[in-house]
């Protein structure tokens, strides 16, 4: 199998950096400060006939203005936070009545009680977004309905969606998990914008709400950023992916599989692996001969989960002959699932390896298949790291044992 | 002959003039690593949800962390530090501590504690280290290994738990600190975003005060000790401002010994921890940074702006003295080992600006503050500085001292508010104040002392004591 070894087009997404901007509003104050200290310093008597003193004088008066203004802000927000959080605290059952109320369809038209929660919204936005939001993810069919109705008449969606917008990246994740809470197709178009945010944990949130959606479509399109994400947000997609494995594996997977694209072939093994479910992708078989090592080591990772695929003992034993460590590893690492013992002489040689890593490898694969008199003869064959390692494996074994 | 205008009393001016505007240019240096710091702590949006976070821990994806914890004569606290290690949470993780030739019983508590069996495990590194005495791993199934070797001192340990490690990632951990829980998952955030990262760290927090239950904080609150107080201002101000901005200028030089993350491969490659030196922790990020720049390699040493580690600082006048006397050591140390880097182009970021700044301000910092203090009453004696203008210097650098401490509370308060109650700010702004009144003076005295004793070739850690954690209830 061949497969382009060169990166491909679809890159990494560049992570922020807000470096630029950071720096940028740091000169910006430090400007300010120090435009302050030279005005200071032109109006403020002269303390001392050291001109060196006189400066150092005029940025302390800066700062020590500059302190208590700060310290005056701080209070100040510290207090109107208090008042806020009381005042949410007080509007929470109010809130939460009229939201069971619109649920239920208790009122004749939306229109009263959906202006009832655009004036609380008004007096506490930040209760009447969670509430509404939590509500509209625990109620399904006519409820959600109407709650989703109330949020449009209400204008809370339209603030929802402005947030969207908003420079600050909490205020984004906000907004993309209350718009994802809202009935599909209500919001469809700021959920895939979500998905190209410069910020892993908001795009990571949209992609939560478009694989909730359920719409194969909206899946597909998650699964074709996967490429794009950093480890961590890949990580967290593959679990959000995991109960649509079934519908991947028998579309996009073994698409991307049959593709000579490795930033479109890693990505698809590496959910394989992580969902650790049996699924019917023969496309695995091909790339356990592939030329790139990064693929090839996933596919055989994959190999045990893979229905279908065909592995030969070639393949295994061309694995156990690469000058890839990594593949090597992975190889290895599937041996004893795989049921293949036949290896076990090949295995039991590559104990003797220099690479410590292979060795150890090496040992806990033939642990694993349970051939411990493999073992048993190479910690009497005299090589002594190796002996050591094959008595380590082994003593895992005979514990792994006494544990279960 | 020393009169105000005499030859004398003219250069005494001069180097009167020069001490401020060093006081000057290290506050403002402090004030603009402070503006930078805020402005990047207002932007982190590293913060993963709790819900998340139980995501990630089924995940094969992420890269296995060995966590090495080096143990000796910590028997007082051991107990709960390994437990609270061994609870944090990550998908794959080992705790590896090294008991390095401890006279307590450290290693008897270790084997009662977590039932012990001597293990074969082979080490699969091959740094030379002091002899190893023995390897245990535990009956009940943790991830825990427990490597006893001859006393060799930190890093030797360090070495001992690197050799053993079977991870691509290794956190160095210290036996007398606190983890938070998800600790792990956020210092391997920077190395999950960028293959390039060889090392991480995160902020380290003063536990005295704190109430500790099963090896975890539970209760966060500002300590009851002065002196305790102070460390944990001083601490805000290295940590929220300094080593912020530092990350972000790619100029980090150092990841506090209490808590770090580092790519398994590269510390290797260079060797490990150095064991000749008692800034270990420092001493080895340069050398990265060194090795990496060396080989044209590009690389990133990330400073992760959340609290992730909470330690026990000293109490006593004496074990502080002795731990900032180590610290002083240490960086020179570090600093004439790798001097070739200074003002040195080829080393970028790190050459040009954030080795030139620990060798003027943290080297330097106490020679020439104490030299100021010394300058200005010799010249009151001597008639060289009229009164008016020593108490004018006097004032101004302790109100900019003063005033940094504030700044630093503040942007607590602004960004993580870790302390929830209202009293415990009090108490920190309280400190913040009271600590430019003679503990500054005192450190500045105890770090000189260090330079002085490193020229003279001293050489060790000194006692460190322990009280262990306040206990819930």
């Amino acid at each position: 199998m061949k497969v382009n070894k060169e990166s491909s087009a679809l890159q990494p997404r560049a992570l922020k950096d807000h470096r630029s901007d950071i720096l940028i509003e740091s000169a910006l104050v430090l400007s300010t400060l120090a435009l302050a200290v030279w005005l200071a310093e032109r109006r403020l008597p002269a303390w001392s006939s050291n001109t060196a003193l006189n400066a150092a004088v005029s940025t302390t008066v800066v700062l020590i203005v500059s302190i208590l203004l700060l310290g005056t802000v701080m209070f100040v927000l510290k207090v109107r936070g208090e008042r806020l959080l009381r005042r949410e605290e007080q509007l929470k059952p109010a809130v939460i009545e009229l939201l069971t109320t619109i649920a239920q369809g208790e009122a004749d038209e939306i229109q009263e009680p959906a202006e009832e929660l655009a004036r609380l919204h008004r007096r506490a936005p930040r209760a009447v977004d969670e509430l509404l939001s939590e509500s509209l993810a625990l109620q399904k069919g006519e409820g959600n309905r109407r709650l989703a109705a109330a949020a449009q008449v209400s204008g809370i969606a339209s603030t929802w969606r402005r947030l969207v917008r908003s420079r600050s990246a909490e205020l984004r994740c906000h907004a993309i998990t209350y718009l994802g809470r809202l009935p599909s197709g209500a919001a469809d178009e700021e959920l895939r914008a979500g998905l190209e945010d410069a910020e892993e944990l908001v795009a990571a949130e949209a992609a939560r709400a478009l694989i909730n959606s359920g719409r194969m479509e909206d899946i597909q399109k998650v699964f074709d950023e996967l490429p794009r994400q950093s480890t961590l947000v890949r990580a967290l997609m593959s679990d959000w992916l995991r109960r649509h494995s079934a519908a991947l594996a028998a579309g996009a997977i073994s698409r991307a599989l049959e593709s000579d694209d490795p930033a479109r072939i890693v990505p698809a093994l590496d959910l394989l692996v992580n969902w650790k479910r049996m699924l019917p992708v023969p496309g695995v078989g091909p790339l356990l001969r592939s030329e790139n090592g990064a693929i090839q080591a996933r596919a055989f990772r994959a190999l045990p989960y893979a229905m279908g695929a065909a592995a030969s003992r070639e393949d295994f034993e061309a694995g156990l002959q690469s000058e890839d460590k990594e593949v090597l590893c992975a190889v290895l690492s599937v041996t004893a699932r795989m049921g293949m013992t036949s290896l076990a002489p090949r295995v039991a040689n590559l104990v003797l390896d220099a690479d410590l890593n292979i060795a150890t490898a090496a040992a806990y694969a033939l642990a694993n298949a349970g051939l411990t008199g493999e073992l048993e003869r190479i910690i009497i064959g005299g090589a002594p790291k190796a002996a050591g390692i094959a008595t380590e494996a082994l003593e895992k074994y005979r514990i792994g044992r006494l544990l279960r | 002959v020393i009169g105000p205008s005499t030859l004398f009393g003219r250069a005494f001016y001069e180097v009167e003039t020069l001490i401020i505007y060093y006081v000057v240019a290290i506050n403002l240096l402090y004030l603009i690593l402070t503006v930078i710091g805020f402005f990047s702590l207002q932007r982190f949006s590293g913060r993963i949800l709790r819900a998340e976070l139980d995501t990630l821990m089924n995940s094969t994806t992420l890269p296995g962390i060995d966590v090495i914890a080096p143990a000796y004569n910590e028997e007082l606290s051991v107990r709960d530090s390994v437990r609270s290690m061994l609870r944090l949470r990550y998908p794959e993780h080992e705790v590896i501590v090294v008991n390095d030739g401890s006279k307590d019983g450290t290693l008897a508590l270790l084997m009662e504690e977590f039932r012990l069996y001597r293990s074969s495990r082979v080490p699969l590194g091959s740094i030379s280290t002091k002899r190893v005495r023995g390897v245990y791993e535990s009956r009940d199934p943790l991830r825990l290994l427990v490597i006893d070797k001859e006393n060799g001192g930190k890093a030797d340990s360090l070495n001992a738990g690197i050799n053993y490690c079977r991870h691509p990632l290794f956190a160095a951990v210290d036996s007398d600190s606190l983890i938070e829980t998800d600790a792990l998952l956020r210092i391997a955030q920077p190395f999950l975003d960028d293959d390039t990262t060889i090392a991480t760290g995160g902020i380290v927090r003063v536990a005295n005060g704190c109430t500790v239950e099963g090896g975890a904080v539970t209760e966060v609150r500002a300590p009851g000790a002065l002196l305790a107080r102070f460390q944990a201002v001083e601490y805000l101000r290295a940590f929220l401002g300094g080593r912020v901005a530092f990350s972000l200028l790619n100029s980090l030089l150092l990841i506090s010994g209490a808590f770090g993350m580092f790519r398994r491969k590269i510390v290797l490659e260079v060797g490990g921890f150095d064991t000749s030196t008692v800034g270990e922790d420092m001493e080895l990020v340069v050398r990265m940074h060194r090795h990496m720049f060396e080989q044209k390699r590009s690389h990133r040493v990330v400073f992760v702006p959340e609290p992730v580690c909470w330690t026990e600082v000293p109490e006593s006048i004496r074990v502080l003295q002795r731990q900032r006397n180590r610290w002083q050591r240490g960086s020179f140390e570090s600093l004439w080992r790798h001097r070739k880097m200074f003002f040195n182009p080829k080393f970028g970021m790190v050459g040009m600006l954030g080795y030139p700044y620990f060798v003027f301000f943290e080297l330097l910092g106490p020679i020439v503050e104490l030299l100021g203090y010394a300058m200005t009453i010799l010249g009151l004696l001597l008639g060289l500085i009229r009164k008016d203008t020593a108490i004018l210097f006097f004032v101004v650098s302790l109100l900019f001292g003063l005033l940094l401490s504030l700044v630093s509370v503040m942007l607590e308060e602004f960004t993580l508010r870790k302390y929830p109650s209202a009293r415990d700010l009090r108490i920190l702004l309280g400190a913040a104040v009271l600590e430019n009144l003679g503990f500054r003076q005192l450190t500045a005295v105890w770090r000189l002392q260090g330079m002085i004793d490193e020229l003279r070739g001293k050489t060790g850690w000194g006692k460190m004591e322990r009280r262990g954690f306040k206990p819930a209830g």
